[in-house]
């Protein structure tokens, strides 16, 4: 079998592990975090650069069309902006901006052994600070939560890890929304509440993160089941593999 | 002195394609490839190497270094090192145990194995200590495929060994 030296070898180094985690986990301490980009960012950008030459002519396509329906929107849009407007300064409701920090673009998904993320190619240098939300021309997206001079590591929505405050569109109820792995769950909304499938959530701005009004997903499935509140599962509207491009926001 | 050269090399392809490599969102374990390789080869070396009784202690500490590795990168030191160690030492006292019965098939259910040892261990003591919360059928799910990419990959690694 194995020798005594041995087992006091192991025993000694998950001892010494298990004090250093417990202080960890208290927050009496924390270790920098080493990532390799420095290194494999060269690489990366050779692999983008690549992938960007096939298909830019596709995208170049796509996005003209997009930018004549956006077109075709705006002018409706603005006559009802202007109206938004006037009846705001009738009611004295302060209007709230969303400041885009910078615009990032996806390099890889994950390195994290248990968090769902993704690594854009903005970091502190371009302004960008934990915590900040991360949204696409769906709807939100995570959040930041490390990052380096040149690169962020974003949490996906989906993530069981994270979570936003969240109001039901057209109920305007209140609830919180967390990652279920593949979807969403929207937590602690009463029974009584009339939820239906196809309800549309956009967060509330109560957890002073995520600012109000952006869109983050749709109603899936509503579960009556004992207890105080309904079980519902959301559909993010940003799926999780098809982040290319995200715009950071000010929170 | 060219053997820990090699193995210092070999740590750090390693630990760069675990970090460039995802599929579908999904990382890699190829930290335990490290391990199972490492421990393979001291206990089953070239003949011309062959010690009589080859200490445990080496690979032990080989198998904490790695995961001590391994924390740095994701900003949390202990979790890593534990399942590692305590994969690493049951790593050696199976292929102590069990000389005879190492056969291709054999060893590609100890790769799996393991590699779900090591991913639980992990998953465990970031669960209760930092309160992570996860979806366990889906990590289950994804520590056996982790293991079962594993496993090609040890098999080539230590072909013909021991």
């Amino acid at each position: 079998m194995i020798k005594k030296t041995t087992i006091l070898i192991i025993t000694g180094i998950c001892f010494v592990s298990f004090i250093i985690i417990s202080y960890q986990s208290k927050g009496f301490f924390y270790f920098p975090k080493i990532h390799l980009y420095s290194f494999v960012s060269p690489l990366i950008n050779i692999k983008n650069f690549f992938s960007e030459a096939f298909s830019l002519r596709e995208e170049n396509k796509r996005l003209k069309e997009q930018l004549y329906q956006l077109t075709l929107q705006q002018k409706s849009l603005e006559g009802l902006l202007e109206e938004n407007k006037k009846l705001k300064n009738l009611l004295h409701l302060q209007e709230r901006k969303k400041e885009i920090v910078t615009i990032g673009r996806v390099v890889r998904y994950g390195s994290g052994r248990f968090l769902k993320t993704f690594w854009i190619d903005k970091g502190s240098n371009h302004g960008v600070r934990t915590n900040m939300p991360v949204i696409t021309l769906n709807g939100l997206a995570g959040k930041v939560i490390f990052t380096s001079s040149n690169f962020s590591e974003v949490l996906i929505l989906t993530d069981p890890n994270f979570s936003v405050a969240v109001r039901v569109e057209r109920t305007r109820a209140e609830g919180i929304l967390t990652g279920s792995g593949t979807n969403c769950v929207l937590k602690y909304i009463p029974q009584v509440e009339d939820i239906v499938i196809g309800d549309r959530l956009i967060t509330s701005g109560l957890d002073g993160i995520f600012p109000e009004g952006i869109n983050v997903g749709v109603i899936k499935r509503v579960d009556k089941k004992r207890g105080l509140f309904k079980d519902i599962e959301v559909i993010p509207y940003q799926t999780d593999s098809k982040i290319e491009e995200v715009a950071i926001i000010k929170n | 002195m060219i053997l820990i050269f090699k193995w210092v090399i070999f740590t750090f392809l390693i630990f760069f394609a675990e970090h460039i490599l995802t599929f579908k969102g999904l990382n890699f374990n190829f930290s335990f490839l490290l391990i199972y390789i490492f421990v393979i080869k001291y206990f089953f070396p070239k003949t011309e190497q062959k010690k009589i009784a080859p200490s445990e202690a080496l690979p032990v500490l080989f198998s904490s270094g790695i995961g001590l590795i391994e924390d740095l990168f994701q900003g949390i030191i202990g979790p890593a090192i534990i399942s590692k160690t305590i994969t690493g030492s049951l790593l050696i006292i199976l292929v102590k145990q069990l000389f005879f019965h190492w056969t291709e098939i054999f060893k590609a259910f100890i790769i799996l194995i393991f590699t779900v040892i090591d991913e639980t261990i992990y998953s465990l003591i970031m669960v209760y200590f930092f309160n992570f919360n996860t979806e366990y059928i889906m990590l289950l799910k994804n520590f056996f495929i982790k293991g079962l990419i594993n496993i090609p990959l040890a098999l080539i690694l230590t072909w013909r060994k021991p």
